[in-house]
């Protein structure tokens, strides 16, 4: 088959406007999934994805479509996560396709993530079509939705396509524009192998799986690759495309998306950005790839219960293949031992990551508190420090010539109803107004520059709150400023607690202290001593709080019958504590060390 | 070699709000059918395991709302096939049965009777949905006494919703006046499944209050010439419970009777709760078990430290290693170490950190929890 005839697209939009749904129907549409496979967001196949109804991961599939005009097409479909905190999945989406289907649902219209994704298959130079989703409901506002498309992303009325995912209305329509509106790949002069690796995963079976598109050239079992970055060569021993099912194919040929695998052990060979070529003939540059995902948010993950710090290490690895975002080095705590500094593209990722690790390797661990990445200049010192621990801020802020924290761009877009309180939480984070308009007469955009630490702390839950579900965001960060930061420490029966210690703003600094004490007295549960819990700038203490030792705790009844369960009892009770990290006398749950995130 | 037999008897004239042991509306079942299974089961087990009774425990439920005419026909049939136990006892409401029953209950071999009483506070019977009087416990014991059992015990609950630390120490002042040589005093437990735990789902507890009545006890009992055995026991000098001491030193025990569990040969096995299912096994001559759990090395050693340590000997001090931060709630003697009797009431947290850092046992220990019991 030619590379007219084939056509690569991703479908991007906000999160629950269909996207999944959408891909289900157009699976089922062509027939690459038959009636007995059917099942509800079936590229949702991760345990969290199903569980939380969310997209977590890109998933590419190949399908085959004949064309009202009598050809057989080749489909290459990207379904995409939503949230802001997996837009590089997105990004990754787009370089390998000519085309985006971008979804709106009907009864929403545009919301933060919509304009964001627009804007990234726009600088991609993809070829956009605009699909309201979700006619079928009562509530939804076909005329506003168009006008938005038209005012705000400039396109054309005429290209829309209304449809309904979940009734299946207007799929034909949407698979006779993909083969008429996105252009096929570009054929290239040259035939040598040029393929960029946009996802990958670990299989314990074939090993390192490099998920890509083919550019130039083709590949096929035998053929000896070579990794552009590291120059490491290996032998394909595999390659094939999703049917949505893993399928083994003979060739992957110029315009394909499908697998490579080729027995690569160790993880860390296959990056995802990086471009594969043939050894034997190789082409002279990569393709141009795209900026390596920046993680934002950084936390530590220490191993508790009977996980190893080496079994920790190699979950992370292994962890870290199948999602290209997560940075992670070795550190240690004073508090909690040898551990990871993990970096996160935000919270969700960060919970997803971290709910992953315990499911899928069943690692028990401990996350620490989440905080930025900071940066310091130290006087008489000419370099700027990061800092990724609050820890690694020197205790002697005399010696600091000044601290930044790093702000974003957020687009809010929100009900007008919403726009006062919105607008007071903005304010209340040490936000600054940058701009106000209106989207149409019932919707305002507004835009504000925020720290990114007021941003990851309870932001969303915030915004959804106080708009009722109704308002969504995107941020973007712009850059550091000056601020004048402390550090708090947290001191458990006196002795400081590095794991607990976070960076704020000096004004806030005494409220925080309060509330974090009286979080921690309420999530650590009463114990065999007495545990003091303190806050304070440097020595000095400024809140304190105790918890008075547990004083009973005992099944008094034991007899025959009872030892079986008593046994049981015990054990969970052992078990919960063996997930806990001792600190001295101290045992710490996990939401002691998230206790920051529900301070304001 | 299997030293204890328990009997269940599940009969109850009304369910209790906080008890979740197996129980069933007297007036709805057949006891002469399920008194002809349990003789039934006992036979299946005679041919299979090897016998050196020590003990004999009829519970319940509630023993004393039959006749002890059906008590007669079981020790029969126990004497002729194992000769006759030691300690033979019975659990009793305190408004059952009459001097002349105890009478009855003493003239067939019973030398131990237990009483149910839980409080005297008219006021605490109430809360805990008891129907009888502080009158009935008393007269119960006296009678018992005069009949010529002397060893008799009394179930107390402390810590029920409401109790006051007062309250509790006028049940203490009533029990030492009366003829005890053991007393049960139980921590309320809010079992799952039980109304007691949906009633009192949002009720805390002050724990401050509950560690006031905990040391009352301690104290007064001890004047009284109790001494304390197990978490919740207390005995005279020579009167601690056979039976419940096989429970916590590993003996092997044989349980018959819907619900009943046993143990023996590593093995601990649990018989169905339902007693149609258990009368409908019976009939068919198949064993009425439920459920059999294997006991490994670790379990095992598990055991012996949740239930040596609920016991004021304790277990041996070199099988387990004590991290510095637990130290200061153990005693330590020559050979033992035990929770100390002031940290007692928080026996479950003590134990769950130790069983963090013990696995397996640090010294070559034996195989059978029997054996690990010197
Ligand atoms: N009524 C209606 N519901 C839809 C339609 N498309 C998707 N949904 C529902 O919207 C929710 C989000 O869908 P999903 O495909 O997971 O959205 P994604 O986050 O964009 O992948 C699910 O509950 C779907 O059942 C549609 O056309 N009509
Ligand atoms: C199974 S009962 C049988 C005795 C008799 N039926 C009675 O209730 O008087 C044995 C003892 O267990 C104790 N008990 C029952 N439920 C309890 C609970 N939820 N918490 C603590 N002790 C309990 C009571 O003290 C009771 O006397
Ligand atoms: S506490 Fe005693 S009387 Fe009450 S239901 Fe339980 S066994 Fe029966
Ligand atoms: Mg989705």
């Amino acid at each position: 088959m030619g590379l007219n005839n084939i056509r690569n697209f991703s479908i991007i939009a906000h999160v629950d406007h269909g996207k999944s749904t959408l891909a289900d129907r157009l699976l089922e549409f062509t027939g690459t999934i038959s009636e007995r496979e059917k099942r509800e967001q079936l590229l949702d196949t991760l345990e969290v994805e199903r569980e939380r109804g969310i997209t977590v991961k890109l998933q590419a599939v190949k399908m085959y479509y004949k064309a009202d005009d009598g050809e057989t097409y080749t489909l290459h479909l990207i379904d995409t996560p939503g949230h802001v905190d997996f837009s590089y999945e997105v990004s990754r989406a787009l370089a390998a396709c000519e085309g985006a289907l971008l979804l709106i649902d009907a009864t929403q219209g545009i919301e933060a993530q919509t304009v964001a994704n627009f804007w990234k298959a726009v600088e991609e130079d993809l070829v956009i079509i605009p699909v309201i989703n979700k006619i079928d409901l009562p509530s939804a506002n076909i005329e506003r939705v168009s006008k938005q498309i038209e005012d705000i992303l400039g396109l054309d009325p005429s290209e829309i396509i209304l449809a309904s995912a979940k009734e299946g209305i207007g799929i034909k329509e949407i698979l006779e524009a993909i083969i008429k509106r996105i252009p096929p790949p570009k054929k290239e002069d040259d035939n040598r192998l040029k393929a960029l690796i946009f996802d990958s995963y670990y299989d314990p079976y074939r090993g390192a799986v490099a998920f890509v598109r083919i550019f130039s050239g083709e590949v096929r079992p035998g053929t000896k690759i070579r990794l552009f970055s590291t120059g490491k060569e290996f032998e394909v021993t595999e390659v094939g495309a999703q049917m949505p099912f893993m399928k083994k194919l003979e060739k992957l040929s110029a315009g394909d998306v499908g697998y490579i695998s080729a027995s690569i052990k160790d993880v860390r060979d296959i990056r995802v950005g990086d471009t594969i070529t043939d050894a034997k003939n190789p082409v002279d540059k990569p393709v141009p790839g795209f900026k390596p995902a920046k993680p934002v948010v950084f936390a530590g993950i220490y191993p508790t219960g009977d996980t190893t710090y080496e079994e920790l290490r190699d979950a992370l690895e292994k962890y870290a293949i199948n999602d290209a975002s997560v940075y992670f080095e070795p550190e240690s705590s004073p508090a909690l031992g040898m551990g990871f500094r993990v970096g996160f593209l935000g919270l969700l990722h960060m919970e997803i990551v971290q709910e992953r690790l315990e499911r899928e390797y069943g690692i028990n661990m401990i996350t620490t508190a989440p905080n930025v990445v900071y940066r310091i200049k130290l006087k008489h010192k000419d370099e700027i420090r990061e800092i990724r621990n609050p820890s690694e801020l020197p205790d002697n802020m005399g010696l600091v010539e000044y601290i930044e924290e790093p702000f974003a761009k957020v687009t809010i877009i929100v009900p007008s109803e919403y726009v006062g309180s919105i607008m007071q939480l903005c304010q209340e984070k040490r936000g600054i107004q940058k701009n106000f308009s209106y989207m149409d007469k019932n919707t305002v955009v507004l835009e504000y520059e925020l720290p990114l630490s007021e941003i990851i702390m309870d932001f969303h839950d915030k915004i959804k709150t106080l708009s009722r579900g109704f308002a969504s965001y995107d941020y973007e960060i712009i850059g550091y400023r000056k601020e004048d930061l402390v550090r708090l420490n947290v001191f458990l029966n006196k002795q400081p607690v590095d794991a607990l210690s976070f960076i704020v703003h000096r004004d806030k600094a005494y409220r925080r202290a309060r509330q974090i004490v009286e979080k921690l007295k309420e999530v650590i549960p009463r114990q065999l001593f007495e545990v003091n819990v303190q806050a304070g700038i440097g020595n000095k203490i400024i809140a304190s709080e105790r918890i008075p030792p547990l004083r009973a705790n005992v099944t008094a009844k034991c007899y025959g019958g009872d030892v079986t369960r008593k046994k049981k009892l015990l054990e969970k009770q052992k078990e919960g504590k063996k997930r806990m990290k001792q600190f001295g006398k101290v045992q710490l749950p996990q939401e002691a060390f998230l206790s920051i995130l529900s301070v304001d | 070699m299997i030293e204890g037999i328990y009997i269940h008897i599940p009969f109850c004239r009304e369910k209790c709000p906080y008890c979740d042991f197996y129980t069933v509306k007297l007036s709805e079942h057949d006891i002469s059918e399920y008194i002809k299974c349990l003789i039934k089961e006992l036979e299946i087990y005679l041919g299979e395991y090897e016998f050196n009774i020590k003990t004999l425990y009829i519970g319940g439920g509630s023993p004393s709302i039959i006749s002890p005419r059906y008590y007669e026909t079981i020790l029969k049939y126990i004497y002729k096939k194992l000769g006759i136990p030691q300690e033979i006892s019975i659990e009793c409401n305190p408004e059952d049965y009459t001097k002349d029953d105890f009478i009855h209950l003493r003239d067939i071999g019973f030398n131990r009777v237990s009483f149910g009483i839980q409080t005297f506070s008219t006021r605490g019977l109430s809360i805990l949905g008891r129907k009888h009087t502080p009158m009935h416990a008393i007269k119960g014991v006296e009678d018992t006494f005069n009949a010529g059992i002397e060893n008799i015990n009394a179930d107390i609950i402390f810590g029920y919703p409401h109790q006051t630390v007062e309250e509790l120490e006028k049940d203490i002042d009533t029990l030492i006046t009366l003829p005890l040589k053991h007393l049960s005093a139980y921590l309320l437990t809010f079992y799952k499944d039980t109304p007691f735990f949906h009633i009192y789902k949002d009720f805390k507890r002050n724990e401050d209050e509950l560690a006031e009545m905990h040391n009352l006890l301690c104290e007064r009992l001890k004047e009284a010439g109790f001494r304390r055995y197990e978490i919740s026991n207390w005995a005279k000098e020579g009167y601690m419970c056979k039976h419940n001491l096989m429970y916590w030193t590993g003996g092997e025990f044989l349980g018959v009777g819907v619900s009943a569990w046993s143990y023996a040969d590593n093995k601990r096995w649990g018989n169905v709760r339902n007693i149609n299912n258990y009368v409908d096994k019976l009939k068919r001559g198949e064993k009425p078990v439920e459920v059999s759990v294997s006991l490994k090395r670790e379990d095992l050693f598990t055991e012996y430290i949740i239930l040596g340590l609920r016991t004021m000997k304790g277990i041996n001090k070199d099988s387990v290693f004590i991290p510095e931060h637990l130290r200061e709630f153990f005693e330590i003697s020559d050979s033992n170490i035990s929770i100390k009797e002031r940290y007692l009431l928080l026996a479950d947290e003590i134990i769950s950190e130790l069983l963090c850092y013990n696995k397996l046992p640090r010294e070559e220990l034996c195989w059978k929890l029997k054996d690990l019991h010197p």
